[in-house]
Protein backbone atom coordinates (compact mmCIF):
# COMPACT_ATOMS: atom_id res chain seq x y z
CA UNK A 1 0.00 0.00 0.00
CA UNK A 2 1.44 3.39 -0.96
CA UNK A 3 1.16 6.01 1.76
CA UNK A 4 -0.02 9.25 0.29
CA UNK A 5 0.19 11.40 3.39
CA UNK A 6 0.51 11.66 7.16
CA UNK A 7 -3.01 10.40 7.76
CA UNK A 8 -2.36 7.21 5.84
CA UNK A 9 0.93 6.73 7.68
CA UNK A 10 -0.76 7.32 11.01
CA UNK A 11 -3.57 4.89 10.16
CA UNK A 12 -0.96 2.26 9.31
CA UNK A 13 0.81 2.82 12.63
CA UNK A 14 -2.46 2.37 14.48
CA UNK A 15 -3.14 -0.86 12.59
CA UNK A 16 0.30 -2.24 13.30
CA UNK A 17 0.72 -1.16 16.90
CA UNK A 18 -2.81 -0.63 18.18
CA UNK A 19 -3.10 -3.93 20.06
CA UNK A 20 0.35 -3.47 21.62
CA UNK A 21 -0.59 0.05 22.71
CA UNK A 22 -3.81 -1.25 24.23
CA UNK A 23 -1.87 -3.87 26.22
CA UNK A 24 0.58 -1.22 27.36
CA UNK A 25 -2.25 1.10 28.44
CA UNK A 26 -3.63 -1.77 30.52
CA UNK A 27 -0.41 -1.73 32.54
CA UNK A 28 -0.72 1.96 33.35
CA UNK A 29 -4.47 2.00 33.98
CA UNK A 30 -6.72 -0.76 35.26
CA UNK A 31 -10.05 1.06 34.95
CA UNK A 32 -11.48 0.36 31.46
CA UNK A 33 -12.92 3.86 31.00
CA UNK A 34 -9.74 5.63 32.12
CA UNK A 35 -7.71 3.17 30.06
CA UNK A 36 -9.64 4.11 26.94
CA UNK A 37 -8.93 7.75 27.69
CA UNK A 38 -5.22 7.02 28.14
CA UNK A 39 -5.16 5.10 24.88
CA UNK A 40 -6.72 8.04 23.08
CA UNK A 41 -4.10 10.33 24.62
CA UNK A 42 -1.34 8.02 23.41
CA UNK A 43 -2.81 7.95 19.91
CA UNK A 44 -3.07 11.72 19.86
CA UNK A 45 0.49 12.16 21.11
CA UNK A 46 1.75 9.90 18.31
CA UNK A 47 -0.19 11.95 15.76
CA UNK A 48 1.32 15.20 17.08
CA UNK A 49 4.85 13.82 17.15
CA UNK A 50 4.68 12.20 13.70
CA UNK A 51 5.73 15.29 11.69
CA UNK A 52 8.98 15.47 13.67
CA UNK A 53 9.87 11.81 13.11
CA UNK A 54 12.79 11.62 10.68
CA UNK A 55 13.64 7.93 10.98
CA UNK A 56 16.26 8.36 13.71
CA UNK A 57 14.86 5.22 15.28
CA UNK A 58 12.49 2.49 14.18
CA UNK A 59 8.80 3.31 14.06
CA UNK A 60 8.20 0.77 16.80
CA UNK A 61 10.71 2.49 19.10
CA UNK A 62 9.18 5.88 18.26
CA UNK A 63 5.66 4.69 19.07
CA UNK A 64 6.61 3.00 22.32
CA UNK A 65 8.60 5.99 23.57
CA UNK A 66 5.57 8.18 23.23
CA UNK A 67 3.29 5.59 24.77
CA UNK A 68 5.47 5.13 27.84
CA UNK A 69 5.92 8.86 28.34
CA UNK A 70 2.15 9.30 28.27
CA UNK A 71 1.78 6.38 30.64
CA UNK A 72 4.14 8.01 33.12
CA UNK A 73 2.21 11.28 32.93
CA UNK A 74 -1.01 9.36 33.47
CA UNK A 75 0.37 7.62 36.56
CA UNK A 76 1.42 10.95 38.02
CA UNK A 77 -2.07 12.37 37.45
CA UNK A 78 -3.58 9.36 39.22
CA UNK A 79 -1.38 9.94 42.25
CA UNK A 80 -2.18 13.63 42.22
CA UNK A 81 -5.86 12.75 42.37
CA UNK A 82 -5.10 10.40 45.25
CA UNK A 83 -6.58 7.39 43.48
CA UNK A 84 -6.14 4.00 45.10
CA UNK A 85 -3.79 2.25 42.72
CA UNK A 86 -3.48 -0.90 44.82
CA UNK A 87 -7.13 -1.84 44.19
CA UNK A 88 -6.44 -2.24 40.51
CA UNK A 89 -4.77 -5.61 40.42
CA UNK A 90 -7.71 -7.81 41.36
CA UNK A 91 -10.26 -6.57 38.88
CA UNK A 92 -10.84 -8.31 35.55
CA UNK A 93 -10.85 -6.38 32.33
CA UNK A 94 -14.51 -5.96 31.43
CA UNK A 95 -13.70 -4.63 28.00
CA UNK A 96 -11.57 -7.54 26.83
CA UNK A 97 -12.17 -8.98 23.43
CA UNK A 98 -15.10 -11.42 23.89
CA UNK A 99 -13.85 -13.68 21.15
CA UNK A 100 -10.64 -14.55 23.09
CA UNK A 101 -10.37 -17.77 25.08
CA UNK A 102 -11.29 -17.39 28.73
CA UNK A 103 -8.17 -19.15 30.02
CA UNK A 104 -5.90 -17.02 27.85
CA UNK A 105 -7.66 -13.88 29.01
CA UNK A 106 -7.34 -14.83 32.66
CA UNK A 107 -3.67 -15.62 32.22
CA UNK A 108 -3.14 -12.28 30.52
CA UNK A 109 -5.00 -10.39 33.24
CA UNK A 110 -3.04 -12.13 35.97
CA UNK A 111 0.19 -11.20 34.24
CA UNK A 112 -0.98 -7.60 33.71
CA UNK A 113 -1.93 -7.30 37.39
CA UNK A 114 1.49 -8.59 38.42
CA UNK A 115 3.25 -6.15 36.09
CA UNK A 116 1.25 -3.25 37.54
CA UNK A 117 2.69 -4.09 40.93
CA UNK A 118 6.27 -3.88 39.73
CA UNK A 119 8.25 -0.73 40.52
CA UNK A 120 8.01 1.85 37.74
CA UNK A 121 11.63 1.38 36.73
CA UNK A 122 11.09 -2.31 35.94
CA UNK A 123 7.60 -2.10 34.53
CA UNK A 124 8.53 -0.32 31.34
CA UNK A 125 11.41 -2.70 30.55
CA UNK A 126 9.19 -5.73 31.18
CA UNK A 127 6.31 -4.57 29.00
CA UNK A 128 8.57 -3.65 26.12
CA UNK A 129 10.31 -7.02 26.33
CA UNK A 130 6.96 -8.82 26.35
CA UNK A 131 6.02 -6.91 23.21
CA UNK A 132 9.02 -8.46 21.49
CA UNK A 133 11.52 -5.60 21.58
CA UNK A 134 15.19 -6.53 21.87
CA UNK A 135 17.20 -5.25 24.82
CA UNK A 136 18.81 -2.71 22.51
CA UNK A 137 15.39 -1.46 21.40
CA UNK A 138 14.22 -1.33 25.00
CA UNK A 139 17.31 0.73 25.79
CA UNK A 140 16.50 3.06 22.87
CA UNK A 141 13.03 3.66 24.25
CA UNK A 142 14.07 4.20 27.84
CA UNK A 143 17.38 5.94 27.19
CA UNK A 144 19.43 3.32 29.03
CA UNK A 145 22.37 1.09 28.16
CA UNK A 146 21.76 -2.48 27.10
CA UNK A 147 23.51 -3.95 30.16
CA UNK A 148 21.40 -1.77 32.45
CA UNK A 149 18.28 -3.12 30.74
CA UNK A 150 19.56 -6.68 31.19
CA UNK A 151 20.07 -6.06 34.91
CA UNK A 152 16.58 -4.58 35.28
CA UNK A 153 15.01 -7.51 33.46
CA UNK A 154 16.87 -9.99 35.59
CA UNK A 155 15.62 -8.33 38.77
CA UNK A 156 12.14 -7.85 37.33
CA UNK A 157 11.90 -11.50 36.39
CA UNK A 158 12.50 -12.55 40.02
CA UNK A 159 9.90 -10.09 41.26
CA UNK A 160 7.38 -11.21 38.66
CA UNK A 161 7.93 -14.83 39.55
CA UNK A 162 7.15 -14.07 43.19
CA UNK A 163 4.08 -12.04 42.27
CA UNK A 164 2.71 -14.69 39.93
CA UNK A 165 3.28 -17.33 42.60
CA UNK A 166 1.35 -15.09 45.01
CA UNK A 167 4.32 -14.54 47.31
CA UNK A 168 5.59 -11.22 48.69
CA UNK A 169 8.36 -9.98 46.39
CA UNK A 170 11.86 -10.13 47.85
CA UNK A 171 13.22 -6.67 48.65
CA UNK B 1 21.79 -22.44 22.98
CA UNK B 2 19.03 -20.20 24.29
CA UNK B 3 19.80 -18.43 27.53
CA UNK B 4 17.38 -19.70 30.22
CA UNK B 5 16.11 -16.23 31.00
CA UNK B 6 15.20 -15.74 27.35
CA UNK B 7 13.07 -18.87 27.42
CA UNK B 8 11.16 -17.54 30.40
CA UNK B 9 10.57 -14.25 28.67
CA UNK B 10 9.47 -16.03 25.51
CA UNK B 11 6.85 -17.98 27.48
CA UNK B 12 5.67 -14.85 29.24
CA UNK B 13 5.55 -12.93 25.97
CA UNK B 14 3.36 -15.64 24.47
CA UNK B 15 0.99 -15.36 27.44
CA UNK B 16 1.10 -11.55 27.26
CA UNK B 17 0.26 -11.34 23.57
CA UNK B 18 -2.14 -14.26 23.49
CA UNK B 19 -5.21 -12.35 24.59
CA UNK B 20 -6.03 -9.83 21.88
CA UNK B 21 -7.29 -6.51 23.14
CA UNK B 22 -9.57 -4.34 21.03
CA UNK B 23 -7.86 -0.98 20.91
CA UNK B 24 -10.66 1.13 19.46
CA UNK B 25 -8.32 3.79 18.11
CA UNK B 26 -9.62 5.61 15.08
CA UNK B 27 -8.28 8.59 13.20
CA UNK B 28 -11.63 10.41 13.24
CA UNK B 29 -12.00 10.16 17.01
CA UNK B 30 -8.46 11.35 17.58
CA UNK B 31 -8.91 14.30 15.20
CA UNK B 32 -12.00 15.39 17.14
CA UNK B 33 -10.03 15.17 20.36
CA UNK B 34 -7.22 17.23 18.83
CA UNK B 35 -9.66 19.95 17.79
CA UNK B 36 -11.07 20.09 21.33
CA UNK B 37 -7.55 20.35 22.79
CA UNK B 38 -6.67 23.25 20.49
CA UNK B 39 -9.87 25.06 21.36
CA UNK B 40 -9.09 24.67 25.04
CA UNK B 41 -5.55 26.00 24.61
CA UNK B 42 -6.86 28.99 22.65
CA UNK B 43 -9.36 29.63 25.41
CA UNK B 44 -6.59 29.62 28.04
CA UNK B 45 -4.44 32.10 26.10
CA UNK B 46 -7.40 34.41 25.45
CA UNK B 47 -8.44 34.24 29.12
CA UNK B 48 -4.95 35.21 30.28
CA UNK B 49 -4.94 38.18 27.92
CA UNK B 50 -8.41 39.26 29.05
CA UNK B 51 -7.43 39.04 32.73
CA UNK B 52 -4.41 41.25 32.07
CA UNK B 53 -6.57 43.75 30.21
CA UNK B 54 -9.15 43.67 33.01
CA UNK B 55 -6.41 44.42 35.53
CA UNK B 56 -5.28 47.41 33.48
CA UNK B 57 -8.83 48.65 33.03
CA UNK B 58 -9.51 48.35 36.77
CA UNK B 59 -6.33 50.25 37.57
CA UNK B 60 -7.27 52.99 35.10
CA UNK B 61 -10.76 53.39 36.58
CA UNK B 62 -9.37 53.46 40.12
CA UNK B 63 -6.70 55.98 39.08
CA UNK B 64 -9.36 58.38 37.81
CA UNK B 65 -10.68 58.70 41.36
CA UNK B 66 -7.28 59.57 42.79
CA UNK B 67 -5.00 62.61 42.63
CA UNK B 68 -3.14 62.73 39.32
CA UNK B 69 0.20 61.66 40.79
CA UNK B 70 -1.31 58.78 42.72
CA UNK B 71 -3.27 57.62 39.70
CA UNK B 72 -0.17 57.63 37.51
CA UNK B 73 1.72 55.58 40.06
CA UNK B 74 -1.14 53.08 40.29
CA UNK B 75 -1.44 52.58 36.53
CA UNK B 76 2.32 52.52 36.12
CA UNK B 77 2.59 50.00 38.92
CA UNK B 78 0.03 47.68 37.34
CA UNK B 79 1.78 47.89 33.96
CA UNK B 80 5.11 47.06 35.58
CA UNK B 81 3.46 44.25 37.58
CA UNK B 82 2.01 42.63 34.44
CA UNK B 83 5.27 43.10 32.54
CA UNK B 84 7.29 41.48 35.33
CA UNK B 85 4.85 38.54 35.56
CA UNK B 86 4.98 38.00 31.80
CA UNK B 87 8.77 38.26 31.66
CA UNK B 88 9.19 35.82 34.53
CA UNK B 89 6.77 33.33 32.95
CA UNK B 90 8.63 33.38 29.64
CA UNK B 91 12.03 33.13 31.34
CA UNK B 92 10.97 30.36 33.70
CA UNK B 93 9.57 28.21 30.90
CA UNK B 94 12.82 28.16 28.89
CA UNK B 95 13.97 24.64 28.11
CA UNK B 96 10.96 22.97 29.66
CA UNK B 97 9.23 22.13 26.41
CA UNK B 98 8.61 18.39 26.54
CA UNK B 99 9.14 16.64 23.22
CA UNK B 100 6.77 13.73 22.91
CA UNK B 101 9.11 11.25 21.29
CA UNK B 102 12.16 11.64 23.52
CA UNK B 103 13.47 8.66 25.42
CA UNK B 104 11.79 8.02 28.74
CA UNK B 105 14.98 9.08 30.49
CA UNK B 106 14.95 12.48 28.76
CA UNK B 107 11.23 12.81 29.41
CA UNK B 108 11.77 12.21 33.14
CA UNK B 109 14.67 14.68 33.20
CA UNK B 110 12.54 17.42 31.66
CA UNK B 111 9.68 16.58 34.01
CA UNK B 112 12.05 17.06 36.96
CA UNK B 113 13.15 20.39 35.49
CA UNK B 114 9.52 21.49 35.15
CA UNK B 115 8.92 20.66 38.81
CA UNK B 116 11.91 22.70 39.92
CA UNK B 117 10.78 25.61 37.78
CA UNK B 118 7.36 25.25 39.36
CA UNK B 119 8.93 25.59 42.79
CA UNK B 120 10.77 28.65 41.53
CA UNK B 121 7.40 30.08 40.48
CA UNK B 122 6.14 29.59 44.04
CA UNK B 123 9.09 31.55 45.45
CA UNK B 124 8.51 34.26 42.86
CA UNK B 125 4.82 34.56 43.70
CA UNK B 126 5.54 34.80 47.43
CA UNK B 127 8.09 37.52 46.71
CA UNK B 128 5.64 39.45 44.56
CA UNK B 129 2.91 39.23 47.19
CA UNK B 130 5.27 40.51 49.89
CA UNK B 131 6.35 43.38 47.63
CA UNK B 132 2.74 44.19 46.90
CA UNK B 133 1.88 44.28 50.61
CA UNK B 134 4.88 46.49 51.28
CA UNK B 135 3.86 48.83 48.48
CA UNK B 136 0.33 49.10 49.87
CA UNK B 137 1.67 49.81 53.37
CA UNK B 138 3.92 52.57 52.07
CA UNK B 139 1.08 53.91 50.00
CA UNK B 140 -1.21 54.21 53.00
CA UNK B 141 1.38 56.31 54.81
CA UNK B 142 2.16 58.78 52.03
CA UNK B 143 -0.51 61.47 51.99
CA UNK B 144 -0.57 62.41 48.31
CA UNK B 145 -1.12 58.83 47.22
CA UNK B 146 -3.26 57.53 50.02
CA UNK B 147 -5.59 54.74 48.95
CA UNK B 148 -9.02 53.91 50.25
CA UNK B 149 -9.99 51.01 52.45
CA UNK B 150 -11.55 49.11 49.56
CA UNK B 151 -8.31 49.14 47.59
CA UNK B 152 -6.42 47.89 50.64
CA UNK B 153 -8.93 45.11 51.23
CA UNK B 154 -8.81 44.08 47.59
CA UNK B 155 -5.04 44.04 47.60
CA UNK B 156 -4.95 41.98 50.81
CA UNK B 157 -7.54 39.59 49.40
CA UNK B 158 -5.61 39.08 46.17
CA UNK B 159 -2.40 38.57 48.13
CA UNK B 160 -4.04 35.98 50.37
CA UNK B 161 -5.41 34.20 47.31
CA UNK B 162 -1.99 34.02 45.72
CA UNK B 163 -0.46 32.72 48.96
CA UNK B 164 -3.04 29.94 49.21
CA UNK B 165 -2.38 29.01 45.60
CA UNK B 166 1.38 29.01 46.30
CA UNK B 167 0.96 26.59 49.19
CA UNK B 168 -1.18 24.22 47.10
CA UNK B 169 1.06 24.42 44.04
CA UNK B 170 4.23 23.82 46.08
CA UNK B 171 2.75 20.61 47.51
CA UNK B 172 1.78 19.50 44.00
CA UNK B 173 5.24 20.17 42.57
CA UNK B 174 7.01 18.43 45.47
CA UNK B 175 4.81 15.34 45.03
CA UNK B 176 5.49 15.23 41.31
CA UNK B 177 9.20 15.82 41.87
CA UNK B 178 9.39 12.90 44.30
CA UNK B 179 7.69 10.63 41.77
CA UNK B 180 10.01 11.47 38.91
CA UNK B 181 13.14 11.50 41.09
CA UNK B 182 12.25 8.01 42.31
CA UNK B 183 12.42 6.83 38.70
CA UNK B 184 15.94 8.20 38.41
CA UNK B 185 17.18 6.87 41.75
CA UNK B 186 15.91 3.36 41.00
CA UNK B 187 18.47 2.74 38.26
Amino acid sequence: MVETGPRERFARLLDEHGPALARLAAVYEWDPVEREDLLQEIGLAIWRALPSFRGESTERTFVFRIAHNRGLTHRWRQRRRGLDLSAAEQLPDERSDPSAGVAEQEQHERLAAAIRRLPEIYRAAVVLTLEGLSQREVGDVLGAQENAIAARLSRARRLLRDLLNAKEPAS
Amino acid sequence: MTHPISEEWTALAAAWQSAPVAHGLSLETLMRRERRRRMLMTLVVVSEALISLAGLAFAYLAARRMPASGGSILVGGVVVYIAVLTAFTVWNRRGTWRPLAETTEAFVAISILRCRRGLRTVRFVIGIVLLQLLAMLVWTMLEPFRVGGMALLLSAGIGAGFLLWAIWYRRLMLRQLRLFESLVSSR
